[in-house]
């Protein structure tokens, strides 16, 4: 058996791998980002006070 | 809808909080020790088991997997029972998960000073307790996810979300960096050698920061904050954006620990464009935390829970500013080796991780023992007391970074480094280590003023075990809505989006390594480690000579004046483990063999060092070694070492484990016979002459006549 071990050498298209890198990490930001703006604001107040839920104690979030 | 009646044990969460409390004295006792060991040679006791190379492991593998491990544990399974509206799914696996990571915890103390250890910083672990620490993890996960899917909630809360990530990310990198193969009952040689091992170590060890030091502490603060303040978060909508872009980014910015290394240029590129951008999502998750309490900060004011997550959450501010700047090359090419990184991780450790974990504890035992914290004076004298710690702590660093770096770089009119002498700037640095050790005991000192506090408070109260609950049981339809409620819907499936969010990072910085031709060296002059060599590297590893010592010299003129010719790549190719370093409290040595070099030293010279440094440089600060000159060299495992080299790929000729100790006796009787000369009686078989031979190996597979 013979694990890797081994070098860094030229490796063919590494100059890529950043672009490629970049490219889906934008990709999936801006779906991210598209995805919250058109999130419906009724859900994501629920959400907002989901570890409230059961407390006793007023929320107060008029201010 | 019938409400069905359930109970939330809280007998875990009181367990895992005195877990965190015991850890965290002395994972923080230890650090304290070691701040006082580094201007305090005699305090190392002239022992091997208390010397600093030793405790410093110790120290940092106790206050990150035990102090913040059970810190973690007590929040979730807190948080996690109360979001869910449900009981934890076993009580049975609840207490194995915390048995089995204390057991853990134990053997790391015992292994790590015994100097059973990997030499991998944050992984030291040996093999038997990696595989323990992956079956506790499983059984924590199993539980988590178990609990997740017999929820009486519909949509996961976003702190649940960094619980998921969490889980996952910390299993693939465990297990990723902990391919190793064994070569006896308690050691072993990581699969991967010199450049591949090193940026598969800061993978994880950056990482290990990511996903054990701040994402479950994202989740502790998206629960505890809203609790403390009685207040919604502040965003919902930024807690997605920020939860994604968090732990897509964050897998890939590990590289930014070995920038100017020998590490192909575009990984390094790659790490800090990467890092760069996590100040984005990073400080996402810090307005969504401060600004929860605006319009509250009259709260903050009187409440010390408040105070101290407001600290936690703004030193969390200032580390995820500051890790990124550390990235710019510019910036790293200072601040890396100095105690600039030292006063960065504890802004973290104690700031963000020992703050929110101590605004935990203070809001949580009065909870779990229904009554009011005894008293609000001494959590807010805990709070200053700890405030002025970290101050007392980071400020020295950070000038003792800048003092190292510009020091190491000054040259003189004539074009020579104006310090040569590395002790002399070692000297000039003194004062800093006094004040931080001094922030030390302050910090250290508020622990004790909480102990108290929480001791008298649950003396008050009475400890409730099983906490009734009632919740309406989960409605099995569902209907259409977005993509990312169906994810919170669906735990498996959120878990599966989370590891392919962390793969495609892990993926692309990996792979690469395996793309490349192995076992082929491209400097034809390296060769493996003679078996004597091979056994003092042991040792080096064993007394962790890597937490003081480089082996890493970038390509600077500085460095290059100082130590000699800058590391190449090809020559760490059978280094199992890289041996690196990342801090130079010591000089570097990766060509301290170099017989032409500013920094060689005989055999002799180094002889007398290890037993006596304080002899040769009255201000060294090295701690002695002189068990080296009694203790002997394990030869009856030579032959078990050069075989798993072989498995790994170190071309020795075959049946070389056979001759190994021949070759053994020979060199080491070369050195004894030299040392003798210089009349130093030592037997040939002690552990020093190793040692020597390794040390007087380095950086001599290449020089400048022969690269």
């Amino acid at each position: 058996m013979k694990i890797i071990s081994s070098l860094f050498e030229e490796i063919a298209g590494i100059q890529t791998f950043p672009i490629i890198s970049m490219f889906i990490f934008l990709t999936f930001f801006a779906g991210i980002l598209v995805y919250a703006a058109r999130l419906d604001n009724g859900l994501s107040e629920q959400m907002r006070h989901l570890p409230l839920e059961g407390d006793e104690n007023q929320i107060n979030d008029n201010d | 809808m019938e409400l069905e009646k359930f109970m939330y044990d809280n007998r875990i969460v009181r367990q895992f909080a005195y877990a965190t409390v015991l850890w965290g004295i002395v994972g923080m006792l230890v650090g304290l020790l070691i701040a006082f060991q580094i201007y305090i040679p005699a305090l190392n006791f002239g022992f091997e088991f208390t010397t600093f190379g030793r405790l410093r492991p110790l120290h940092t593998n106790a206050v990150i997997f035990a102090f913040v491990g059970n810190g973690i544990f007590t929040g979730i399974y807190y948080s996690l029972q109360r979001l869910l509206k449900a009981r934890m799914y076993s009580d049975v696996l609840s207490r194995f998960h915390f048995w089995g990571w204390q057991i853990i915890i134990v053997c790391a103390a015992v292994t790590l000073v015994s100097g059973i250890t990997s030499g991998k910083e944050y992984a030291e672990l040996e093999w038997p307790i990696d595989i323990l620490i992956a079956g506790i993890w499983v059984v924590f996960g199993w539980n988590m996810m178990a609990t997740i899917i017999k929820r009486r909630v519909k949509h996961l809360y976003v702190a649940i979300w960094f619980y998921i990530a969490t889980f996952v990310t910390v299993a693939v990198l465990h297990i990723v960096n902990s391919m190793e193969l064994p070569w006896s009952l308690l050691k072993s040689y990581p699969v991967y050698a010199g450049v591949q091992d090193a940026l598969v170590q800061w993978w994880y060890g950056h990482n290990a920061v990511a996903f054990f030091l701040t994402t479950p502490y994202l989740g502790l603060m998206y629960y505890f904050v809203p609790k403390a303040a009685n207040r919604p978060i502040y965003s919902y909508k930024l807690s997605i954006v920020h939860f994604w872009a968090l732990i897509f980014l964050y897998i890939w910015a590990g590289p930014h620990h070995l920038l100017y290394s020998s590490l192909p240029d575009w990984a390094q590129s790659l790490g800090t464009v990467f890092s760069i951008m996590l100040i984005a999502p990073s400080w996402g998750g810090m307005i969504n935390g401060l600004l929860t309490l605006r319009g509250a900060w009259d709260r903050v004011r009187e409440n010390p829970v408040l105070k101290f997550m407001v600290v936690a959450i703004t030193a969390y501010g200032m580390s995820t500013f500051e890790g990124p700047m550390l990235s710019l090359k510019s910036v790293n090419a200072i601040s890396h080796f100095t105690d600039w990184t030292i006063g960065h991780v504890h802004i973290g450790a104690m700031g963000w991780n020992g703050f929110l974990t101590f605004g935990m504890l203070y809001y949580l035992i009065p909870k779990l023992f229904n009554t009011k914290l005894y008293s609000t004076k001494l959590a807010n004298i805990h709070f200053w007391v700890g405030t002025l710690g970290i101050l007392f702590y980071a400020i020295p660093m950070y000038w003792a970074g800048f003092t190292e770096a510009s020091m190491w770089k000054q040259f003189t009119p004539q074009g020579t480094l104006l310090y040569p002498n590395f002790l002399e700037i070692v000297t000039q640095i003194l004062p800093m280590y006094y004040i931080r050790s001094f922030g030390g005991v302050l910090f250290f000192a508020g622990i004790f003023i909480m102990l108290y506090n929480l001791v008298k408070t649950v003396k008050a109260g009475t400890f409730v075990p099983d906490e009734a609950a009632e919740a309406p049981a989960l409605p099995k339809a569902q209907v259409k809505e977005g993509w990312h409620r169906m994810l919170e819907g669906s735990p498996i499936r959120f878990m599966i989006f989370a590891i392919i969010a962390i793969l495609i990072g892990g993926l692309v910085e990996i792979v690469p390594t395996y793309l490349i031709k192995s076992n082929i060296p491209t400097l034809a002059s390296v060769k493996p480690y003679t078996p004597l060599e091979l056994q003092g590297r042991d040792i080096y590893i064993k007394e962790g000579c890597y937490n003081c010592h480089s082996q890493m010299i970038r390509p600077f003129r500085s460095e290059t004046e100082r130590y000699g010719e800058y590391s190449k790549a090809g020559e760490f190719v059978y280094d199992h483990p890289f041996q690196w370093g990342s801090k130079r409290t010591g000089p570097d040595l990766a060509r301290e063999g170099v017989k032409t070099g500013r920094n060689y030293k005989p055999n002799s010279w180094h002889y007398k060092h290890f037993m006596n440094p304080q002899q040769l440089n009255a201000q060294s600060i090295m701690p002695p070694y002189p068990w080296l000159a009694v203790k002997e060299i394990d030869t009856a495992s030579t032959g078990a070492r050069i075989n798993a080299m072989t498995t790994l790929g170190v071309p020795y000729p075959q049946g070389y484990a056979a001759l190994a100790n021949k070759d053994l006796s020979s060199q080491a009787s070369l050195i004894a016979y030299g040392l003798k000369g210089d009349g130093i009686e030592v037997g040939r078989n002690k552990q020093v002459i190793a040692l020597i031979a390794y040390i007087q190996r380095l950086g001599t597979d290449i020089t400048l006549q022969n690269k």
